[in-house]
């Protein structure tokens, strides 16, 4: 038997043609408003001579399901992340800011996931699920919210763990 | 509120492949039969990050409170961690 997730086109409909074609308008504007970003990022980083923040962080293998953790601050978090918004491969999108400076109770550590848009099985490491932290599924300029609820991935390095409730 | 209707009552609207207007009903689904749950979101559309585009649910799914795949899952190969929360077809449930 296969899961929800790998069987999700089943109970789908396609939007109307109209939004079909105003959904590959707005991809076309995220595409170019994230080269521009990227670009900036680039020639901030060129001038400043400094390079994304690579964290050889303690908190490796440490953090555990039922862990507190605080995430850090944007201004920390903007540091480390790459000109794509990424860092070591795992993005930070900004519906997630509005965590920083927050607590939260790890619900998992995430050793493998199926990859929806590869279609297969994914290793990966140093990523953490927090709980009751989802996705809102909102996009700037779409009407509508993905209403998945997906959990967010966490990089351990945008994690502080929280030592018996105290930090 | 919502019950989770008896599994002989959702194994009737099962079709060969375990799915109901497209929706798969998983085996660790079973598990919540019978059992109350509170109504987190109501799914009307989803981002299909294969086709990269958003579609519209057939009919609504459900989200209930707490209840998320644990991952494991015979046609893979490793536990899946994505923890993401079941899809559940009305006929499914009924109010407590």
């Amino acid at each position: 038997m296969s899961c929800q997730l790998t069987n999700i086109p089943e109970v789908g409909i396609e939007k109307s043609l109209s939004y079909i074609y105003y959904q590959k308008l707005i991809r076309l504007l995220q595409k170019i408003k994230g080269m521009v970003f990227s670009l900036k990022i680039k020639l901030k980083r060129m001038i400043s001579s400094s390079s994304p923040g690579l964290l050889s962080n303690n908190n490796r293998n440490q953090i555990k399901a039922g862990d507190m953790v605080k995430v850090k601050t944007k201004k920390e978090i903007q540091g480390m992340l790459d000109e794509r918004g990424k860092y070591k491969g795992c993005s930070f999108i900004g519906r997630m800011y509005e965590y920083c400076g927050n607590t939260y109770k790890v619900l998992k550590d995430v050793n493998y996931f199926y990859d929806e848009a590869k279609q297969k099985m994914c290793k990966c490491r140093n990523i953490i699920l927090l709980e009751e932290v989802t996705c809102t599924g909102k996009q700037k300029l779409f009407f509508e919210a993905c209403d998945r609820s997906c959990f967010y991935f966490w990089h351990v390095d945008w994690l502080e763990r929280i030592e018996d409730g105290f930090n | 509120m919502v019950r989770v209707r008896s599994k002989e009552n959702i194994s009737k609207t099962l079709d060969t492949l375990n799915r109901l207007d497209g929706c798969l009903f998983m085996e660790q689904m079973w598990e919540y039969c019978d059992s109350k749950f509170k109504v987190i979101k109501v799914v009307n559309n989803f981002f299909d990050e294969h086709k990269y585009k958003m579609f519209k649910t057939n009919l609504p799914l459900y989200i209930l409170g707490g209840l998320i795949c644990d991952g494991v899952v015979d046609s893979f190969e490793h536990r899946c961690d994505h923890s993401c929360y079941f899809l559940w077809h009305e006929k499914w449930l009924e109010k407590a």
